[in-house]
């Protein structure tokens, strides 16, 4: 008799995770990402251009305020890899590209910026995922770095 | 019997997953070595290393490509040679610890041919291979350079992490400090309340500013967490605030040749003939300069207090901090307030007369060396292949678009050769007025032994368990005694030297 009330104890458990899961999942694909813009629709692999990128969040297309979005890239940097949606569900952010030097040592691929919603889930983190595929292009000339060295030598030249 | 069948076998299958464990090991270091037929070339690049993964997620996003990538293109240049990375090394480990595993490894034969270990840390060891006559090779990659030596930038040869207390070059330098490894994030919010007006300049500057951020509720400075059981005497402060500071005052005498530069023999020299003595009273003040930070300006038991609370709420004024932390400050959305990062500041004539005014240079002054290579001795004597293997790949990586490279992915250093790119992350940091600081530092203890037992002195001065006059004495010794010892394990000639005479 023990046994049996166990197992059905066990079973609603279950049940009742599964199900906690599955309104988690449920609820994170009722969760869309807009681009709202870039500043640049193609990106230069340049290592030094910034591009400004805005997200709208929207939950059956009203936006959503005060989620905190995950963010990573496939390559390059994100001087920030959390924002929280504003009033109207946008999140604005920096990316800064890779560099590309030649075909063999960094080829030169799409860059896909990946969000995450942390605050969709009420009881499991089931994220609400997105997405977004930018194309890459290469710089116009080989060196567009400044050298830092350079750039104090600019101050002292402002300074006289 | 049976049991002792059983106990047989017991053992038996205990040493064979012992040879399994240990075979398996070994195979970075040999496995592939007769397979291959080519050069097995260990890099161990600390912090630099590729990371398994090459593609970032969400669970573990921070991957770093720029190396493999490299590595791979050197390895098609190059086709009779392999690079095998050292993936054993305890990165983030303390000195001590890492020391161990470089023994450990020399002993066993697997020690990475080239290898990073903070420049010349271990110099007193004799690990270290001198590179001068490789850096008088002809440069083979353009860019108008003469010799492998013309790439780097011209001050990095005079860094005490580059060159060793004979006067020879031992590391190979592929990336430096945006300035300064450290600073101090600061709350703009605390700060505008307090009236703190502007970031400050000077240490007596600093030290008022946490004041009138106490005075308005706040946590003055909160120390960096990482160290956070033990007073350390060679920690941030007094590297970058007091330690540039005292010991440049003193260039007159310790630069015994008169270029500019205090090596690490002139300090050993300086300390063995008393200059840094506790019988000065330049010495004792700063000494006490050191110990009034952690016993005046550090909160009561704030070596047991988590600040990240209290920075998060908008607590804490000022927090000394890491600049690889901008990256995940950046990310932090729970924090309400502004932050800004600026420079530690020395100490200057406004809180010491034994000390010269500092001066101010637009951006970074000549910053130090962050990833720094030496080729290790044990992995090349009497293996000219792996010599030749470890220099060519050395110069492949110090081109200065790979320099680039690297320094735009990791976001937060500069390039040591000229001509490098670096990530916007770090633009505003840069722009800042950096101390201008001499090419000096005080002694802190030479040796692993001996800094160990300041550490420790240091720390029971700061709490009291020592009185003035035991520390003053205790720490002349400790610096003594380490000087000699290093002396002895660099074989420096101190003929000439005024051993034991007063300055």
């Amino acid at each position: 008799m023990k046994i049996k009330a166990g197992l059905i104890a066990a079973i609603v458990i279950v049940l009742a995770l599964f199900g906690a899961y599955a309104y988690d999942a449920v609820q994170a694909n009722a969760y869309a990402y807009e681009l709202v813009g870039a500043s640049s629709e193609t990106f230069v692999a340049d290592g030094v251009s910034t591009v400004r990128i805005s997200v709208k969040l929207t939950k059956n297309d009203k936006p959503v305020e005060g989620h905190t979005i995950y963010m990573y890239a496939s390559n390059g940097t994100l001087p920030a890899s959390r924002c929280v949606t504003d009033e109207d569900g946008v999140i604005t952010f920096r990316y800064y590209p890779y560099v590309y030097l030649s075909d063999e040592l960094t080829p030169l691929e799409d860059v896909t910026i990946y969000l995450q919603d942390e605050s969709n889930s009420t009881f499991f983190m089931v994220s609400a995922k997105g997405e977004f595929v930018f194309p890459v292009e290469k710089p116009e000339t080989e060196e567009v770095w400044r050298d830092w060295q350079g750039l104090q030598s600019e101050a002292d030249d402002d300074g006289k | 019997m049976k049991e002792n069948r059983l106990k047989i076998l017991k053992k038996c299958a205990i040493a064979l997953l012992a040879a399994i464990v240990t075979a398996v090991c070994l195979i970075p270091f040999f496995g592939s070595a007769g397979k291959s037929g080519k050069i097995q070339l260990v890099v161990d690049l600390h912090g630099y290393t590729p990371s398994v993964s090459r593609i970032p997620t969400a669970e573990d996003p921070d991957v770093f490509n720029s190396t493999y990538y490299i590595a791979e293109a050197f390895m098609k240049e190059n086709p009779d040679v392999e690079i095998v990375w050292a993936r054993t090394k305890p990165v983030g480990g303390m000195d001590s610890e890492v020391a161990q595993w470089f023994t450990t490894q020399i002993a066993g034969g697997t020690v990475p041919a080239v290898a990073f270990s903070w420049g010349t840390r271990y110099q007193d060891r004799d690990w270290y291979l001198p590179l001068d006559e490789y850096l008088d090779d002809e440069w083979e990659y353009g860019g108008g350079y003469e010799t492998w030596r013309d790439v780097f930038r011209d001050y990095i040869w005079s860094s005490n992490s580059i060159v060793n207390a004979r006067g020879e070059i031992v590391a190979i330098p592929v990336t430096v400090y945006p300035g300064a490894s450290t600073g101090y994030f600061y709350n703009k919010t605390a700060f505008q309340t307090a009236g703190v007006e502007s970031v400050p300049l000077t240490w007596k500057q600093f030290i008022e500013a946490t004041e009138k951020l106490e005075a308005a509720g706040y946590v003055g400075v909160a120390p960096w967490m990482y160290f956070d059981t033990t007073t350390t005497f060679d920690a941030w402060v007094f590297q970058s605030v007091v330690s540039p500071s005292y010991a440049g005052a003193l260039m007159d005498v310790i630069d015994y040749d008169g270029n500019g530069i205090m090596s690490s023999a002139e300090q050993a020299r300086a300390c063995l003939e008393g200059v840094f003595s506790t019988e000065h009273e330049y010495t004792k003040d700063m000494y006490r300069t050191l110990k009034y930070y952690y016993t005046n300006m550090l909160k009561k038991g704030w070596a047991s207090i988590d600040y990240n609370a209290p920075w998060l709420n908008g607590e804490v004024g000022i927090r000394e901090e890491g600049l690889w932390a901008i990256p995940s400050e950046n990310s932090n959305v729970v924090r309400a307030f502004d932050y800004g990062v600026f420079v530690a500041p020395p100490v200057s004539t406004d809180s010491s007369s034994y000390v010269n005014e500092v001066e101010y240079s637009d951006g970074p002054y000549q910053p130090g060396p962050d990833l720094s290579l030496n080729i290790m001795k044990a992995a090349v004597e009497d293996d000219p292949e792996m010599l030749d293997a470890a220099v060519r790949f050395l110069k492949f990586l110090t081109k200065p678009e790979n320099v680039s490279l690297i320094c735009i992915e990791n976001a937060g250093v500069l390039g040591a050769v000229k001509g490098t790119g670096h990530s916007n992350l770090i633009d505003e940091f840069i722009s800042q007025k950096f101390p201008i600081k001499p090419d000096a530092a005080w002694p802190a203890g030479f040796t692993d032994e001996y800094g160990d037992r300041l550490n420790r002195t240091f720390e029971r001065w700061v709490n009291g368990e020592i009185a003035d006059e035991k520390f003053y004495a205790q720490v002349d010794e400790i610096q003594q005694k380490g000087a000699q010892s290093f002396v002895k394990n660099m074989g420096l000639d101190t003929s000439g030297w005024n051993i034991g005479g007063a300055k």
